[in-house]
């Protein structure tokens, strides 16, 4: 399970996160919504987004 | 979490500003050609008023380019009445302008909850996918 929460201030740039995706897939999840809401002028990767998925893990063995 | 990303937003789509509209009490005119404010009309491509409140001043919204638009208006004396609906600065429209993006561009298979502040007035919209 994964969530996306999106914060929008009354005053201010609201912010986008996403929780429970491990690896760069986020970045698929979220680009229609970016695209869709105008321009991003700030972007974080977070510590989930350096690990690698599950399944690319097990194909190590 | 593994990604965070701060957005300037830009009004990019006609049905989400109406949406947006009806939510906090007004209404989009498409194709109407010009908008009230204190100096008279002024050219726009579409409008917004306020429902029930015809003294009100008006929000004109122009195409700057395709499928762009941006918003104008006039705020004297709280534009007889439309500050009080869209907050200063359109705050309050343009927070429910961007919650309608949200919601219209999940991809399918997302639940939505909705959480407002009711101090600060921000709005948290959370997507779910099992």
């Amino acid at each position: 399970m994964h969530r996306i929460i999106f914060t929008i201030p009354l005053h201010g740039n609201p912010t986008l996160k996403v929780e429970g995706v491990k690896g760069t897939k986020c970045k698929d999840i979220t680009s229609a919504l970016e695209k869709a809401l105008g321009k991003v002028v700030k972007d974080e990767a977070t510590p989930d987004m350096n690990e690698r998925p599950i399944h690319e893990q097990i194909n190590q063995y | 979490m593994s990604h965070q990303a701060e957005l300037e937003i830009e009004i990019l789509s006609l049905d989400c500003l109406e949406k947006a509209s009806d939510e906090i009490g007004m209404e989009l005119v498409r194709d109407a050609k010009s908008y009230k404010t204190y100096a008279g009309k002024q050219k726009c491509d579409h409008l917004i008023r306020v429902k029930g409140n015809s003294k009100a001043f008006e929000i004109g919204v122009m195409e700057t380019h395709k499928d762009r638009y941006s918003l104008m208006t006039d705020f004297f004396m709280r534009g007889h009445g439309l500050q009080d609906v869209v907050g200063d600065r359109a705050c309050k429209l343009n927070q429910a302008y961007t919650a309608a993006v949200f919601a219209d561009s999940l991809p399918f298979g997302y639940s939505v909850h909705r959480t407002v502040n009711e101090q600060t007035g921000e709005l948290v919209m959370e997507g779910v996918h099992a």
